[in-house]
């Protein structure tokens, strides 16, 4: 093939590929009244002026907390977690999801301008973004940011409604003993993916689970490992523990760094935007690559963003036939990340609504905003909850969508918001978590715990436990126990159908080789050295 | 340096403390109720044990590690930020987070004296006069613009019925 028609082959490629999308997407939508009924009423919330102006919130603090290097939005939807509290659960999605839907973009702005990544998954867009901008072509970095990013986001967007059908018909089939094996399994595999250590992870899963078991029971009618504690017979409340963990834990690292860093925006005109935009569908491979690799990453539980940007980066440059001009400012350096880290935003989406496993942190968190409002986190939620499920997906989307749509104009005022000072926002932070704290109950005891979870957390952080294998133990814990007693009523007291049925046999051998795939690996691994080291004679 | 004398060894300590209390209170209820965290609270603490003695004897993790495929891109990522990183000693790294711990401690504590405005006023306005070396300007309008946007919040938005402090009536409720 010339070189020179590998654009319009790319260009056709893209085009049939969306309009198969389409079509297969109106097809899937419309093929199911449910669904469709569920899409109707998540899209007539749109008209409503408080949901409007919740999501146009969201958007802006996403923006905000994207381009601020160390506040992320698993921290700004920690602390505004507690403030979606009263309000209705549709709105406190579109809130909540419109924060990180934004984030997206606005963490890529501050690498390409300043070098410096919003966020940690917007590490690899600084490699060539940053170097483009220098050549006074950041117009053209941040049209392609925004260009991959909506595609990316639609792509796994996309991925998540084709599934949804299905994923119901599945649901359809499982019961008690089927429930709890796939909330085991959500725990495992979060400790199985976070990428310290597996049994770091377990140990934490396995101390939010047992944390979760304080209080009172409804299926024992007793209160346990609660003492006499009047403030314990309820067990912890939800919004002390994760934002005290994921936010104020947050603040001891800033608080660590200092002052943050003096930076300056690289400054000029930005023109090329719309070539930036056009730059993603002339190189498709890189787009369906990163695109296909960005969802199945979103889609493995607990990896998240960063591993998807990186890993995209780096297969880019595998591919290329110009593996040389990477880091010198090469357009596709910019492309790949972007798709990877919003496709798995939006694959993300699939394993939390489908089956309560969260794809990431964020997603851990948007499960506990569903608790919050008295929905239980889960398998159920695809199958009761479909408004809710559609209402995530458009929150997403739209704020996607406006936040690059309007971030192209503000791209120098997105990298101002990054050269704030962390002494600015370290006390705002702490206020903001602490007083939500109390907000939730009015009780003067939860910030007191806050204030524990917060010191818990950062000691997790610094010793390399992952928070979100606790977080999600501890959302998962009650929901895995009823099921478990649940499984031996029904079976009086037997615990045969946890390994009989075929559904839940099948769940049972997933979870221990979960356990034991990574384990036989490492000593096989371990044996072939000592075996080449011997050979070698050392 | 001696296994006792680091800080992990100490955090191991603790967090395998949390799983065997569970234990040794689930054992004290009735069969079906002490099931459950007995099948979590006994695997948990054996592996609390072995993440103990790792502190020891580190190659006993070794075969929980888990590959992380880009690890050695974000290596790289490291030297390429326009950051300029700052290394710290573990003795400046103690005195930071003492620091946010002890401005974090001062909240609560003038929140449970006299209440959420004045705490929202006094907490920002002081860090950012101790640590950024502010102007007087900057520092009331920061306290006076933390205090607003929590009033907001709170008491506009949620309304919720927020603390108003040990001083000015507000009980303690039972612990």
């Amino acid at each position: 093939m010339r070189p020179s028609s590998i654009p319009k082959f790319g260009k056709r490629l893209i085009w049939i590929w969306i309009f198969v999308g389409v079509v297969t997407l109106v097809v899937t939508v419309a093929s199911s009244s449910t669904q469709t009924q569920a899409l109707a009423s998540a899209s007539s919330s749109l008209l409503n002026l408080n949901v409007f102006l919740g999501i146009a919130a969201g958007t802006l603090i996403g923006v905000v907390v994207g381009a601020l290097p160390g506040i992320s939005p698993v921290t700004a939807i920690a602390v505004m977690l507690p403030i979606t509290f009263s309000w209705d659960t549709t709105m406190a999605l579109y809130f909540l999801v419109a924060i990180t839907g934004a984030a997206a973009y606005a963490g890529a702005v501050p690498s390409i301008l300043l070098n410096v990544p919003g966020d940690p998954p917007d590490a690899p867009i600084c490699f060539d973004g940053y170097p483009m901008a220098r050549k006074g072509e950041a117009g053209r970095a941040l049209g392609a940011t925004a260009m991959a990013t909506i595609v990316g986001t639609i792509v796994g967007i996309f991925i998540l409604i084709v599934c949804i059908p299905f994923v119901r018909a599945v649901l359809l089939l499982f019961s008690a003993p089927e429930f709890f094996w796939l909330m085991v399994a959500a725990v495992i595999s979060v400790g199985f993916a976070v990428r310290t250590n597996m049994l770091k992870g377990l140990f934490a899963g396995g101390i939010g689970l047992l944390v979760s078991l304080i209080g009172f029971s409804p299926i024992f009618s007793m209160t346990r490992f609660a003492g006499n504690s009047y403030f314990l017979y309820d067990g912890f409340e939800l919004v002390p523990i994760v934002t005290g963990m994921f936010a104020l834990s947050g603040m001891y690292l800033l608080q660590m760094e200092g002052q943050g860093q003096n930076l300056k925006a690289v400054s000029g005109k930005m023109t090329g935007v719309l070539r930036g935009a056009a730059d993603v569908f002339r190189f498709p491979a890189t787009f369906i690559r990163s695109a296909i690799i960005g969802t199945l990453i979103g889609i493995l539980p607990g990896v998240g963003g960063t591993a998807a940007a990186f890993i995209c980066y780096g297969t880019t440059i595998q591919a290329s036939k110009h593996p040389e001009t990477f880091g010198e400012g090469d357009v596709e350096g910019v492309i790949a990340p972007n798709v990877g880290k919003a496709a798995e935003k939006g694959a993300a989406l699939l394993p939390t609504v489908a089956f309560g496993i969260p794809g990431s942190t964020v997603m851990a968190l948007l499960l506990g905003a569903l608790m919050i409002h008295g929905i239980v986190p889960g398998p159920l939620l695809v199958r009761d909850h479909l408004n809710l499920v559609w209402a995530l997906i458009l929150g997403l989307g739209l704020s996607v969508v406006v936040t690059c749509v309007l971030g192209l104009f503000s791209a120098s005022f997105m990298a101002k918001i990054a050269t704030i000072s962390n002494y600015y926002v370290v006390p705002v932070v702490i206020v903001l978590c602490l007083g939500a704290a109390f907000a939730i109950n009015g009780n003067f005891y939860d910030m007191v715990l806050m204030f524990i979870a917060g010191l818990f957390g950062f000691g997790l952080k610094t010793f390399g436990y992952p928070i979100i294998a606790f977080t999600l133990g501890f959302i998962l814990g009650a929901g895995t126990e009823n099921y478990f007693h649940l499984t031996q009523s029904i079976a009086r007291g037997s615990y045969a159908p946890f390994f009989t049925r075929p559904i839940a046999l099948v769940e049972c051998i997933f979870v221990v080789s979960l356990i034991l795939f990574p384990i036989i690996q490492n000593v096989i691994r371990a044996k072939r050295k000592s075996n080449k080291m011997k050979e070698m004679g050392v | 340096m001696s296994v006792f004398k680091r800080t992990s060894f100490w955090f191991s300590l603790l967090m395998l403390a949390i799983p065997v209390s569970f234990v040794i209170m689930a054992i004290s209820y009735p069969a079906k109720p002490q099931l459950f965290p007995l099948i979590i609270g006994i695997p948990t603490s054996l592996a609390g044990a072995i993440i103990l003695a790792s502190e020891k004897w580190p190659k006993l993790m070794k075969p929980f590690d888990v590959a992380d495929f880009s690890a050695k891109l974000r290596k790289g990522a490291d030297g390429n930020s326009g950051a300029e990183e700052v290394e710290l000693t573990d003795k400046q790294k103690a005195g930071r987070i003492m620091a946010a711990m002890g401005w974090m401690a001062s909240y609560i504590t003038i929140v449970f004296f006299v209440g959420f405005n004045p705490a929202n006023f006094l907490i920002p306005a002081l860090y950012i006069r101790v640590h950024a070396k502010s102007s007087w300007l900057k520092t009331i309008l920061m306290g006076v613009g933390t205090a607003v946007l929590m009033w907001a919040m709170f008491d506009l938005v949620m309304q919720a019925q927020m603390w108003k402090g040990i001083f000015f009536g507000e009980i303690m409720p039972q612990i």
